[in-house]
């Protein structure tokens, strides 16, 4: 298998058994050398996502992301381009969005598409988190997806 | 978020692909759109949106099936030079492509075939995605990210095809 699947609900830095209403689903390569393989995300905020049915809920894509390292020695200080594929009238959801791309593509040397979904109308206020600590959070969820280099 | 995966090699008969071709799928259900990746041993690159248009729910039931008065074969007291409607499901789809190449003419056909196996098959019988959405199945686009290496040769166009609707189907469990 080239690619795997995983779900991960996301825990509160504070207290691990406080959720919070983000949900990943990311596909990762099993190979962490090859650079040819995307990781996918797709990010779904929840709001009001305290029980297990409303995380079952259906929410709406807002955001698709893509950003890709620049392989060309040339473009060293531009090291990731990056482009919407669907693009969002709300500029907290797509710059969260790129930025989340962008760091994770950077990290790992890989493409990376980021897809933003929520059930409410999101403008960064009212929001029990901050964009700052949903980047993190993604972030270091992907990192302890990804397997571990193989020298 | 109601999503699917699936992971499947392509048949031995299509030469033209690396033997042991993975096919990788993963389709996640959202209200408004049905996002689905194709990976080609774990690869893909080209983006496509497929979204309904025109004016395909006219002489069609809300499955896209044709009702009764509208279909072509003609009555025999008919006019001869009387008019019947012809479908032509291929222009019930409005393909952009998000990041791509634009010459590739190849893509969005084959884009609009996953979009009338959605429209007709997957959508009327997934469980649990449509009921918590308000919106008409008939409008769910379709945003799709595939690898442009799996129909770059063009030898072997239509059995690869044949294979990654079935295998989408059956990821679904239809």
């Amino acid at each position: 298998m080239s690619v795997r699947t995983v779900i991960r609900d996301l825990k509160s830095d504070e207290d691990a058994s406080v959720s919070v209403p983000l949900q990943l689903v990311a596909t990762i390569p099993t190979d962490e050398a090859n650079t040819k393989i995307p990781i996918s995300i797709s990010v779904s905020y929840l709001n009001g996502g305290a029980t297990g049915a409303q995380r079952a809920g259906t929410a709406k894509l807002q955001s698709y992301h893509y950003a890709v390292p620049n392989r060309r020695a040339s473009h060293k200080k531009d090291n990731v381009a990056d482009m919407p594929l669907l693009d969002t009238n709300n500029d907290w959801v797509r710059d969260l969005t790129r930025k989340i791309a962008v760091s994770v593509a950077k990290r790992h040397g890989k493409p990376c598409y980021v897809a933003w979904a929520s059930n409410t109308e999101l403008n960064g206020n009212g929001l029990s988190m901050d964009q700052l600590f949903m980047l993190k959070s993604c972030i270091s969820a992907i990192d302890s997806m990804m397997p571990s280099p193989t020298n | 978020m109601p999503h699917f995966t699936s992971t499947s090699t392509f048949p031995e008969e299509l030469i033209t692909l690396p033997e042991g071709s993975s096919l990788e799928v993963l389709a996640v259900h959202y209200t408004n759109y049905v996002l689905l990746q194709l990976r080609l041993n774990g690869e893909m690159d080209c983006t496509v949106e497929v979204s309904r248009r025109g004016l395909s729910s006219v002489g069609q039931d809300s499955l896209g099936n044709p009702i009764a008065g509208f279909s072509g074969a003609p009555d025999l007291e008919d006019d001869a030079d009387e008019q019947d409607f012809a479908r032509d499901n291929m222009a019930d789809y409005h393909v952009i492509t998000k990041l791509g190449d634009p010459n590739d003419t190849k893509t969005p056909v084959i884009a609009t075939q996953i979009a009338e196996l959605y429209q007709r098959v997957i959508l009327p019988n997934v469980p649990g995605s449509l009921k918590q959405s308000t919106e008409d199945p008939a409008s769910t686009s379709l945003i799709v990210t595939l690898s442009s290496k799996i129909w770059r040769d063009d030898t072997e166009d239509f059995q690869k095809l044949v294979y990654v609707l079935q295998t989408i189907k059956e990821m679904y469990h239809l």
